[in-house]
């Protein structure tokens, strides 16, 4: 149990970063990405 | 001619050699119960605290020469320099043996942690383009070095804070420029990682010592801010080896570890005033230990220890702002101390999510996904993620006093300035927490999860380095041959304008800046209008053009720099007020030259 825990933290806060942080920035850069 | 990054380098190469072997020199009868690397990176530490109060001492006494500092430099090489070698010797072979006997992971996590020293470091090398560091982290060491003393600047809210950091900064500028200084805070950035993987192994072995360096130096605000001259490395840096050796001395109860985190403590207090901050987790560490064995004399024996290194090694800063302002922390908490003229209060409530007890709740979450409400700089997921699971992987022991130490800094930190950068001591802690929370799962579980594992944790590490590239690409094309006129060109705003301010005022002027804060590639004395007014009591300032100009001639200013934005820029200073009325001014400024950069436009006047 606690290794799926600890995994799907993981992955959730890689993936809500990538779209909370990285995309718009990298929106603004170079346009275009949804 | 040789550049200045290669300057800087080899500059930097021969200090870290003298102070490094000359450290390990002094300690070869005292360090058995320490491994070669950790005693280097803590005598590389100790030593460049010590260094940095050589410059003061000589700088105090008004000897800021570079022959005086440059025969001391050669000295320390004498007596280090074959002991350095001897340990890079033995270090490198280790090394390589610990190389090949690691797991696919730690062999992979190389190439990030590499590119981003590298990234960074080149960020170092670069001219200085950093808002704090041309308003104040360099441009009080070039006043000392253009002084040869190191001194209470005069109108200068910082001249007197503690300067630890500065006098290694003003060693840098001294000997070379802004490269070598910006390179001293790089050193503390790569001392810190190594610190914290030193501490996680030694507390809960190899794999989770390399997994806490690796995240501590690829946390994206840690080898950003390692570009700069700024201080908040080193602050990290003493912090946290305070509580490293208080660790290490209520495990061992050795004196020498009590001596260390008192010193170490001192240190921190001497780099900034929130250094002073280190006491709280030291005090929890040290409560803790009183409840291991209840041995009264010898606890307070250690306890007395700590506190006589401490006042040794950080009570002169606090000492000398005391005696010269009236307030040891000058200019912050007036109500207490004497305000001097400053009538503000603090920073507090400049950064942070809020205030109460959700908000500090939040505030890791905050920190990784809203840096801006932090000071801008990014913490990234790394931490955030993997450090929390020290709750579920982690065995008790060092974590728990990790977690004790994190949560007694974070508490004070949240409630005076809640700014990042202040807060890499913590990522330090954290980072030892990701080291042993990783660690602990690899151990208990079998191939699979560990690739699994392995796999999360290397995407988010990328994730992080790759704000390097982000960050450093043009500094990293800039040391491959770059023009770096043209980088500060385009890179820094007040870089032209002190060119042509320069030519018109030469070395001797004296100018009173408002609006532009930058200063530090101005050659003449630069000093802020805001802090001149807060310094100089409101009955002892005119407040009419004629007297105003009169009292700026008489107390050594030559010129006003205005930087003004447009029409409906704010009047923030009595400065600005009476010398943009021109229909009244105009008969004590005389307007010599006009620039225009970045949207602002700068007027210099001469006082007539």
């Amino acid at each position: 149990m606690k290794r799926w825990v600890s995994l799907i933290w993981m992955i959730f806060l890689f993936f809500y970063f990538i779209w909370i942080f990285v995309l718009p920035r990298l929106n603004a850069v170079v346009g275009g990405i949804s | 001619m040789m550049s200045p990054a290669v300057e800087a380098l080899l500059l930097m190469f021969c200090v870290m050699t003298g102070i490094c072997g000359a450290g390990l020199r002094l300690t070869d009868r005292f360090g058995a119960n320490m491994g070669e690397s950790e005693r280097c990176v803590w005598v590389s530490g100790l030593g460049l605290a010590a260094m940095g109060y050589v410059v003061l001492i000589v700088g105090s006494v008004g000897l800021l020469f570079k022959p005086v500092l440059l025969g001391l430099l050669v000295l320390l090489l004498a007596f280090g320099a074959k002991r350095f070698m001897q340990s890079i010797r033995r270090l490198s072979s280790k090394g390589i043996a610990a190389f090949r006997s690691a797991g696919l992971l730690e062999k992979l996590l190389v190439i990030p942690v590499v590119a981003a020293l590298f990234l960074s470091w080149a960020g170092a090398l670069a001219p200085a383009v950093g808002q704090d560091e041309l308003c104040y982290h360099l441009v009080q060491p070039k006043n000392f070095v253009q002084a040869h003393a190191v001194y209470a600047v005069p109108f200068s809210v910082n001249a007197l804070w503690p300067y630890l950091t500065h006098m290694l900064f003003t060693l840098g500028l001294l000997l070379q420029g802004a490269e070598t200084a910006k390179l001293f805070h790089w050193v503390f950035y790569a001392l810190t990682g190594a610190g914290v993987g030193h501490f996680a192994r030694r507390f809960a072995g190899g794999r989770a010592g390399w997994i806490a360096a690796v995240t501590y130096l690829l946390t994206p605000a840690a080898f950003t801010q390692a570009a700069f001259a700024y201080i908040d490395h080193a602050l990290a840096f003493y912090v946290f080896m305070s509580f490293y050796a208080v660790c290490a001395w209520r495990k061992t109860r050795g004196q020498g570890w009590a001596w260390m985190a008192g010193a170490s403590l001192g240190f921190a207090a001497s780099v900034k005033l929130i250094g002073l901050f280190a006491v709280f987790p030291i005090a929890v560490i040290v409560i803790r230990a009183w409840f291991d064995r209840r041995d009264l004399k010898a606890w307070s024996g250690s306890v007395l220890r700590m506190a006589a290194a401490a006042f040794a090694a950080g009570s002169v800063w606090y000492l000398r702002s005391w005696i010269l302002r009236g307030n040891p922390v000058y200019p912050f908490y007036p109500s207490a101390f004497s305000g001097n003229g400053f009538e503000d209060p603090t920073y507090t409530g400049v950064h942070g999510g809020g205030a109460g007890i959700m908000a500090f709740i939040m505030t890791p979450w905050n920190a990784a996904f809203h840096p801006d409400l932090f000071g801008g700089e990014v913490m990234g997921p790394l931490l955030l993620a993997c450090a929390p699971l020290a709750l579920l992987w982690a065995r008790k022991g060092i974590s728990r006093s990790v977690a004790a130490g994190l949560f007694a800094y974070a508490v004070f930190w949240f409630m005076v300035d809640p700014n990042i950068r202040f807060f890499f001591a913590a990522f330090a802690w954290m980072a030892v927490l990701t080291g042993v929370a990783v660690d602990g799962w690899m151990r208990q579980c079998g191939h699979g999860w560990k690739a699994v594992l392995g796999v999360a944790f290397a995407a988010l590490i990328f994730l992080q380095s790759g704000f390097a590239f982000h960050h450093f690409g043009d500094e990293a094309v800039l040391l491959a041959g770059g023009n770096r006129q043209q980088y500060l060109g385009v890179n820094e705003r007040s870089y032209q304008v002190a060119e042509e301010v320069n030519r018109v005022t030469g070395a001797d002027a004296w100018i009173l800046s408002a609006g532009e804060v930058r200063g530090y590639y101005f050659a003449s004395k630069f000093t802020l209008a805001g802090d001149m007014e807060r310094m100089v009591l409101p009955a002892d300032r005119p407040r009419e053009a004629g007297a105003y100009a009169r009292y700026l001639k008489t107390t050594g200013f030559t010129h006003v720099l205005l930087a003004e934005r447009g029409d409906e820029d704010p009047v923030i200073t009595d400065t600005e007020r009476i010398v943009r009325d021109r229909a009244v001014s105009r008969s004590y400024f005389k307007d010599e030259l006009v620039v225009r950069r970045s949207g602002m436009t700068y007027t210099l006047y001469r006082i007539l």
